[in-house]
């Protein structure tokens, strides 16, 4: 056994020794999934298909059960690496079978990896529920007039929802206009507007 | 804390994988969006979420993503958000940025109610999150990414926004800093002596200290009178014994609604049988850890009010035994907007200062004590 992996074990058996829900715990748990992560001796399949699958139910795994991680069985880097393992071929099992829970592929035919921004589509135009949050505000024009900056009755909730639904007018265009910070528009939208925004959403199935 | 733990590198990223499952919610939800850029900004702040979420699983830091509002369409359309509700503490804001950024772009719009900013970078093909580090407030455009803090004082800082479920007290789960006020007095104690610290507490009633059954009898007769209600024969067969002052005591809190008495009934019980079911909800937490040189502890009690609100306690004591308060110390009562209802200070030779207030189920509040430039804030839930 290596000295990096007495150090992790140690850790280990010092974090486990906190009672379970203790920030001390916690933070112990954060430093062995760092000092892992470092080590760079987890097996990688970074394009692999699948491998982020099987890597996010090890690390489950590991962080559910470190406790009865047993030194004198293996190393904690065996331990995982076996499991990894084990899920890597579970998780190719899997799509060999059904094929139908296809990974679209990472890399370009010149080599050149893919970001899946680029691929995405927006709508031609404003979804619905733009139009029916339209007619809300339409409805509701006086009441929402009514809740304001203190002093200041021109910055209501109907023209500040209004300004910031999509194509939205940014806050820093916004705030020299009414002559105010950009901190005092977006306090008094998230304290008044948004949440109001919000309940209409509710009250018409939106969530 | 052990001495190896703390001479390991703290200010490293934790990676995070990202499965095609959080992928496909993210292309979900931006494309929802007609602006191309919003679209691209939603799938970021979706998987960003969906990293920290992870995360905190992982870390066993209950979430909730369907009450937060980057997963609400509304919320998603109107605004640019990626908040992380977490259980009992707050909203985390999780901003995403691409490999090789140096700043984060932070939205006006979540300038507020945060209790925290994550940054998480996103790798090109989007497989990975690394989360960088936190922030706990921001004001700005945007943030410098080599001035983030740590992983594990983001840890920290959520110990530290918890809230403090009051009505786990009611059926009797405490977290275990919540300690019972018996042991806590006693440690405070000399072997031995921890009758006189505890007698030394005792609740005076109209300026008599009530230190014997008698005593409390007689007190206790005094607030069935004041209630309207008299005694009653059957005190008169059993004057002396404790087990009659708990019936009467019990019998009258189960039937009277005024405040005041009600309190100095609960003083008297807490007393004579602290932990008798109707007012066992009490706990205290020891601040001289953060008060350092002054040993003080925060009491809180909760009871159920026949309509079914709550009354609540708090009060501050000094620990050691025949000692006062250092004058000057406050106690203070928040709303959940941080707005103060009560405030009080110590004066010379208060041996304890208090409030009470009502609250109804599902209310937020805040304990604030503070002592020259120390401020301890305790947030609590019914």
């Amino acid at each position: 056994m290596n000295e990096l992996e007495t150090k992790i074990h140690l850790l280990i058996q010092e974090t486990c020794q906190h009672p379970q829900g203790s920030l001390e715990r916690k933070k112990g748990l954060n430093q062995i999934i760092l000092q892992i992560q470092q080590s760079g001796k987890l097996f990688g399949g970074y394009y692999m298909y699948n491998y982020a699958e099987a890597l996010q139910e090890t690390w489950g795994f590991f962080c559910r059960h470190f406790c009865r991680f047993d030194p004198d069985k293996a190393t904690v880097f065996t331990w995982l690496n076996n499991y990894l393992k084990y899920r890597l071929k579970d998780e190719w099992e899997e799509y060999i079978k059904h094929q139908k829970n296809c990974i679209p592929p990472i890399i370009k035919d010149n080599g050149e990896v893919i970001d899946p921004l680029e691929s995405l589509i927006a709508r031609p135009e404003p979804p619905p529920i733009l139009e029916e949050i339209h007619q809300w505000l339409h409805q509701q024009e006086a009441q929402l007039r009514r809740v304001h900056v203190r002093g200041r009755p021109d910055i209501n909730c109907y023209v500040l929802i209004q300004q910031r639904l999509p194509p939205e007018i940014s806050w820093s265009v916004l705030a020299p206009e009414y002559g105010v910070a950009i901190a005092t528009l977006s306090n008094f939208y998230q304290r008044e507007c948004f949440p109001r925004l919000l309940n209409f959403g509710k009250s018409q199935d939106y969530i | 804390m052990n001495h190896s733990i703390q001479n390991l590198p703290t200010s490293s990223s934790v990676s995070i994988p990202i499965p095609e499952s959080a992928r496909q919610i993210a292309k979900i939800f931006a494309e929802e969006q007609f602006n191309p850029d919003k679209a691209r900004q939603i799938y970021l702040n979706t998987l960003s979420v969906l990293v920290v979420n992870t995360y905190l699983q992982m870390l066993d830091i209950p979430t909730d993503l369907e009450n937060s509002h980057s997963w609400n369409a509304i919320g998603r359309l109107s605004a640019d958000v990626a908040d992380l509700a977490i259980k009992g503490i707050g909203t985390l804001e999780c901003r995403p940025v691409r490999i090789n950024a140096n700043f984060c772009p932070i939205p006006a719009e979540v300038w507020h109610n945060r209790i925290g900013y994550v940054i998480v970078q996103i790798d090109r093909a989007c497989k990975e999150g690394k989360i960088l580090g936190f922030l706990p407030q921001v004001t700005s455009m945007s943030v410098d990414i080599n001035q983030l803090q740590s992983l594990e004082s983001l840890l920290e800082h959520l110990y530290r926004f918890r809230l403090v479920e009051l009505r786990q007290w009611l059926i009797g789960t405490y977290e275990t800093r919540w300690e019972p006020v018996e042991k806590l007095f006693a440690q405070t104690g000399q072997t031995g002596q921890t009758d006189s610290v505890m007698a030394f507490r005792s609740p005076r009633f109209k300026g008599v200290e009530l230190n014997t059954p008698e005593k409390i009898h007689q007190a206790i007769a005094q607030l069935y009178i004041n209630s309207g209600k008299g005694v009653g024969r059957e005190s008169e067969q059993s004057k002396c014994a404790n087990k009659s002052n708990i019936d009467l005591i019990v019998n009258l809190l189960q039937t009277i609604d005024d405040e005041e008495i009600r309190w100095n009934l609960v003083e008297i019980l807490w007393m004579i049988d602290p932990n008798h079911p109707l007012v066992k909800a009490r706990r205290i937490l020891d601040l001289g850890v953060l008060l350092v040189g002054h040993p003080i502890a925060l009491m809180v009690g909760i009871l159920q009010k026949l309509d079914h609100t709550f009354a609540i306690l708090t009060r501050l004591y000094p620990m050691e035994p025949k000692s006062y308060l250092p004058p000057g110390v406050k106690l203070i009562g928040l709303y959940e907007n941080g707005e103060p209802f009560q405030e009080i200070q110590s004066r010379t030779k208060d041996d304890y200062i208090q409030f009470k207030f009502s609250a109804e189920s599902g209310e937020k509040f805040s304990i604030r004590v503070s002592l020259e430039d120390v401020i301890i804030t305790e947030n609590f839930i019914l």
